[in-house]
């Protein structure tokens, strides 16, 4: 392979990695939020994103404006604020009434949750893979080319989205009252309720939080592979590894932790895949393991675990 | 044994230690017995099927059960079933050839190392971080055994008809032999919950740190946790594989093993490692079974409903465990002591 080439190879793979990287973020975000502050392991999150990504051709299907990409646009607020309403009863009706019970049971909640989600999204859009209409008039099939790299519109939009994300949520967790009586309730439920801090509150805009980052990355994970059941099980297994790798409870670490399973995957995954088929897939869940193994608390992530 | 009625007196250990201590139990047992020996008379085909892929997924969450147990929480259960479904497959046919008394076992033993191999993390993190290194397991499996039988077209391995000796096994016979193995795997459960290793597996679910300070050796209880889990996995596997007479990759899906964790495990009954399982077991097949019965019967004045019957089945499932973990957080076995207790104390209430 010429020099040129191998270079091109590689800022492109890179760069893809990147993009595909920032989106596993967003979806980690959430993630490690709900550990963050409630201590919610959240199985859910890969069915978040699918009744997210068909909430999304749901509101766009109706077809509220004429163009597309306000269409899609528009849609994905609408979705969004969907989700707020599931937020709500998520929080209200599930993981309310457990709080102070075992752990095994909050996560059990979860999983039962993910179902629900599931079940709910096969019985009304079945399983079939659709497209988000308009969505080839919107994403170009062309990739933008800058010099060496190229890169598909849709990468280019979900980077945009995925930095809008996190630039608006490390805004409010770090710089605002109410980012800092998340931190405080995350630290010490007790202690911050005494302060006047309502924690059921705090828990409903965690988990808030959660599905509209949920949403956006519904609709690139939907974009992306098609609109199918199967995203929820990327969504979840991607979201894992990403937010174990920063450390769990850290949103920075799972935003770098999504960048760097992104990396990853799309420059060592694709050179060797031809090599080992089906390696690209398995690639996440081998860092997992390395992760778990040697560095439980990830990169960024507090030094808790206790050690057996 | 809290809330013996008074007058009830046990003379010796042995008494006092039976599995089966009053009539009824006796009479429940042996009635249930003849129910399962004598059902394929009254009904042969529905009935049988459906009693085999109980007694099947009976066999593999009495092992995931006592693995939750010990607080080992596992999601790769599916994969597991689904290695000792592939070995006893491949082992069934050309150039092995061996007979279903011979693979099942072996299948169970593949099953049992694989487990413990991939049980290894537990050793450096527990609790939720074992489901995230079991969900890597289970993809890391499930990538194995797709790699295995790459050359194979659609990936379907068949199973050779169980057989012995030459002679083919009829569906009754191979219900029958479902029934004993199951039977057998359920009895030698219910011991092992007795022995130390039982007593210890309970402890480390206690406090692990305590059972530590007991003496108690955690990566041997641990590697004997997943060992026990994977060879009952194995045997349900290899169990399944047989009833099928086929295997492929979409059935050991992550879902089930989601499915089994949640309705087989915590809503069956944690730590009631025989009826738990077999509620379980019944619960997952039962609710799969009535809606299909639903959807056929409604499918003629609804045709929408047909496609939407999988994703019902979830939602019933997710249900289930969301009311099951706010009004009952013991499971269903929990509430058939309940009821027996009732009953055993009636008309006094204590």
């Amino acid at each position: 392979m010429a020099f040129e080439q191998v270079i091109s190879f590689l800022l492109s793979a890179s760069i893809l990695g990147l993009a595909s990287g920032t989106i596993y973020g967003v979806i980690a975000l959430g993630f490690v939020l709900l550990y963050r502050v409630g201590k919610i392991v959240n199985i859910a999150v890969g069915d978040m994103v699918l009744i997210g990504a068909y909430l999304i051709l749901f509101y766009s299907e109706l077809g509220l404006v004429p163009n597309p990409l306000f269409n899609l646009l528009l849609s994905l607020g609408l979705a969004a604020l969907t989700t707020v309403i599931l937020a709500f009863f998520t929080e209200r009706f599930l993981i309310r009434p457990l709080y102070g019970q075992s752990i095994l049971s909050l996560i059990m909640m979860t999983v039962a949750l993910a179902l629900i989600l599931r079940g709910i999204t096969i019985s009304r859009w079945g399983t079939q893979l659709k497209i988000f209409p308009g969505q080839h008039e919107i994403f170009p099939a062309v990739p933008l080319e800058l010099g060496y790299i190229k890169l598909p519109y849709v990468m280019v939009w979900s980077m945009l989205g995925a930095v809008i994300l996190f630039g608006f949520f490390f805004y409010i967790f770090k710089r605002t009252l109410f980012g800092f009586a998340m931190r405080a309730v995350s630290l010490e439920p007790e202690a911050a309720a005494t302060h006047g801090i309502s924690i059921r509150k705090i828990y409903t805009y965690s988990w808030i939080i959660a599905y509209v980052a949920a949403v956006l990355g519904g609709l690139i994970m939907g974009v992306i592979n098609g609109l199918t059941v199967n995203i929820s099980v990327i969504g979840l297994t991607k979201a894992l590894p990403a937010a174990l790798i920063g450390g769990i409870d850290s949103p920075g670490g799972a935003v770098l932790g999504g960048l760097l399973l992104g990396l990853i995957e799309s420059t060592i995954g694709t050179y060797l895949n031809p090599i080992i088929p089906g390696i690209r897939e398995v690639m996440p869940f081998i860092i997992l393991l390395i992760v778990l193994v040697f560095r439980p608390y990830g990169l960024f992530g507090t030094r808790r675990i206790e050690r057996v | 044994m809290a809330g013996r009625p008074s007058g009830v007196v046990k003379e010796s250990y042995l008494s006092d230690m039976a599995f089966l201590q009053k009539r009824f139990h006796y009479v429940g047992l042996a009635s249930l017995l003849a129910f399962i020996f004598l059902v394929p008379f009254i009904e042969s085909t529905f009935a049988p099927r459906f009693i085999m892929l109980i007694s099947i997924f009976a066999v593999a969450l009495m092992g995931l059960n006592l693995l939750t147990s010990a607080y080992l929480f596992s999601v790769m259960h599916s994969a597991i079933m689904g290695v000792g479904g592939f070995s006893a497959a491949l082992l069934s046919q050309p150039p092995y050839n061996l007979p279903f008394f011979i693979t099942i076992p072996l299948a169970g033993i593949i099953a049992a190392a694989t487990s413990v191999f991939f049980g290894l993390p537990s050793l450096r993190v527990k609790t939720f971080y074992l489901i995230f290194s079991t969900t890597a397991a289970h993809f890391i499996i499930v990538w194995i055994l797709s790699f295995i039988v790459r050359g194979v077209p659609g990936t379907v391995v068949y199973t050779a008809p169980m057989s012995i000796l030459g002679y083919e096994l009829g569906i009754l016979e191979q219900y029958y032999t479902f029934i004993i193995i199951t039977i057998l795997m359920a009895v030698a459960i219910a011991h092992i919950g007795r022995t130390p290793l039982g007593k210890a597996l309970v402890m480390i679910g206690e406090k692990d740190y305590a059972a530590q300070v007991h003496g108690l050796s955690l990566l041997k209880y641990k590697a004997f946790a997943f060992a026990i889990a994977g060879f009952y996995g194995g045997v349900g596997g290899a169990l399944w594989a047989y009833m099928l007479k086929l295997i492929t990759i979409e059935h050991v899906s992550f879902e089930l093993g989601w499915e089994m964790l949640g309705v087989g495990v915590i809503v069956g009954g944690l730590g009631s490692y025989v009826w738990g399982s077999i509620l379980g077991a019944l619960l997952m097949r039962a609710v799969v079974d009535l809606i299909n019965f639903t959807v056929s019967s409604l499918a003629s004045t609804m045709p929408w409903i047909s496609q939407a019957a999988f994703g019902f089945r979830i939602i019933v499932f997710g249900a289930i465990i969301a009311v099951i973990l706010i009004l009952e957080p013991r499971g269903l076995a929990a509430l058939l002591r309940k009821v027996k207790r009732f009953f055993d104390l009636w008309p006094f209430s204590y």
